[in-house]
C-alpha cells in the first residue's frame, strides 16, 4: 500500500513543480516587466517668459510739444548739429522698462552745458521742472541719475545744449544693465 | 473415514481459491482506489494588482505654482512660484528626480548663445509649505538644483536631496525660480546685436 501511495503522488509532484515554474516564470516575466518598464512618473508644466528692452532716442531739435522722430527705433538719432550755441532735441524712452539714469557721450570742442526740462520749451524758455545735466564740460561720457529723466516707457523730457561759442557738436545717449546700472532696480517677485 | 479424509483436499483447495480470490478483488479495489487519487486536483486563484507612480503638481498657498508667466524681465530679476510635487499614485517613489526643460522658441534666453546671458533656474525644497507672499521657508530648506542656465538642460539634470515621497500623500514643496542674467547697453534706442532684449519664449 505504502509503495503504491508513493507511486501515486509522483505526478502530483509534478504537476506541483509545473505550477511552482509557471508561478516563478510569471514573477520573473513580472519582475522583468518591472524593470524594463522603470516606472516613471513625468509631470510637465511650461512657463512663459519675456524680456524687457532698455533704451531710449534722442531726437533732433524740436521745441515743440510734439517731437519730429517718435519711430523705433528712432531714425533720427544720435542728435547731431553745428554751428549755433543752443540747441534742442528732445530725449525719448524707447523700452518696455524703467529707467533710472542715461549715460551721455557728448563731442564737443567746446565748454557745454546740457539742461533737461520736463515740458517743451517755448522760446528758449522751461516752464516745468528744469536740471542741469552736466555742465561746462568738452568731450566725454556723463552719467546722470536723477534729475528730470524720460523715466518710464514712452516718456519723453526736452534738451537744451547751450555752447560757450559756436561749433559742432554731437550727443549719443546710452541704457546699461551692467556695473552702471541705468535700469530699474532688479526685483523679486513672489507668485 | 475415508470419504472424509477424501473431502478436506477438496476444502483446502476451496479455500485457497477463496482466498486468492479475494486477494484480487482487494488488490483491485485498492488499484481503483490509488487510480482515484491520481485524478484528484485542486485550485487557487491569485489576484494581481499592479500598483501606480503618478506625480502631479500643485502648488502651495496662494501661489500660481506651475505654468507661470513672467512678462518684461530685467536683469536679476527673480521670479519665484511655490509648486508642490505630489504623488498621487500607490506606489512611493524612489529618491531620484531629474528635472527637464526644453524651450520654444529657442533663442539667446535659452540656448547660452550669448555667453554669460540669459535664463537660469534653481530649485530649493521646504520641509513644510512655503510662505509664499514673503518666499521664505519656516522650516528645514534644501537646495535641490544650484542655479543651472536653461543651456545646460539639453539633457534632464539630476535634482540634489529630493526624498522618496510617500505613496498617495506624499508631498514636496518647492520653490522654483527664474532669473534673468544678462549684462547689456542699448544706444540710441538701438539694440546691441546680439541680444537677450525683447524676446521671449516658453519653457516646458
Amino acid at each position: 500500500m505504502s509503495e503504491h501511495l508513493s507511486r501515486a503522488m509522483t505526478p502530483e509532484k509534478a504537476a506541483v513543480k509545473k505550477a511552482a515554474l509557471l508561478v516563478a516564470l510569471a514573477v520573473g516575466l513580472f519582475a522583468a516587466s518591472g524593470c524594463y518598464t522603470n516606472l516613471q512618473a513625468i509631470s510637465t508644466s511650461s512657463s512663459v517668459s519675456s524680456v524687457a528692452a532698455w533704451g531710449v532716442v534722442p531726437t533732433s531739435t524740436s521745441v515743440a510739444s510734439t517731437p519730429p522722430c517718435l519711430s523705433s527705433p528712432s531714425s533720427c538719432g544720435p542728435f547731431s548739429s553745428s554751428g549755433s550755441s543752443t540747441y534742442y532735441f528732445n530725449i525719448w524712452n524707447t523700452a518696455t522698462v524703467a529707467v533710472t539714469g542715461l549715460s551721455y557721450v557728448l563731442t564737443s570742442t567746446t565748454n557745454t552745458w546740457l539742461f533737461a526740462c520736463s515740458v517743451a520749451w517755448v522760446n528758449g524758455a522751461c516752464w516745468g521742472t528744469l536740471t542741469l545735466e552736466f555742465g561746462p564740460v568738452t568731450s566725454g561720457t556723463y552719467l546722470v541719475s536723477g534729475g528730470v529723466l524720460p523715466t518710464n516707457p514712452g516718456a519723453e523730457v526736452y534738451m537744451e545744449a547751450v555752447l560757450s561759442t559756436p561749433s559742432a557738436i554731437n550727443v549719443s545717449i546710452s541704457v546699461s544693465s551692467g556695473s552702471t546700472r541705468q535700469i530699474r532696480a532688479a526685483a523679486t517677485t513672489n507668485a | 473415514m475415508r470419504t472424509k479424509h477424501k473431502l478436506i483436499p477438496r476444502s483446502k483447495t476451496a479455500r485457497r481459491l477463496l482466498a486468492t480470490g479475494f486477494a484480487a478483488s482487494v488488490l483491485g479495489l485498492t488499484g481503483a482506489g490509488v487510480y482515484a487519487g491520481l485524478t484528484a486536483s485542486t485550485t487557487g486563484t491569485s489576484v494581481v494588482t499592479s500598483g501606480t507612480l503618478l506625480m502631479t503638481l500643485g502648488h502651495d498657498g496662494t501661489s500660481t505654482g506651475l505654468p507661470e508667466t513672467i512678462t518684461a524681465m530685467a536683469p536679476s530679476d527673480v521670479y519665484n512660484v511655490y509648486p508642490t510635487l505630489n504623488n498621487t499614485g500607490t506606489l512611493a517613489s524612489a529618491a531620484g528626480v531629474t528635472l527637464a526643460a526644453s524651450a520654444s522658441p529657442v533663442n539667446a534666453l535659452t540656448n547660452g548663445s550669448i555667453p554669460g546671458e540669459g535664463l537660469s533656474v534653481s530649485l530649493n525644497m521646504c520641509s513644510v509649505a512655503w510662505t509664499v507672499t514673503t518666499g521664505t521657508c519656516s522650516a528645514t530648506q534644501t537646495t535641490l538644483l544650484a542655479s543651472t542656465t536653461l543651456s545646460s538642460f539639453s539633457s534632464a539634470q539630476s535634482l540634489s536631496n529630493v526624498p522618496a515621497l510617500a505613496a498617495t500623500n506624499g508631498i514636496a514643496h518647492l520653490q522654483f525660480s527664474l532669473t534673468l542674467v544678462g549684462s547689456e547697453t542699448s544706444t540710441n534706442g538701438t539694440l546691441p546685436s546680439p541680444t537677450i532684449q525683447g524676446l521671449n519664449t516658453t519653457i516646458t
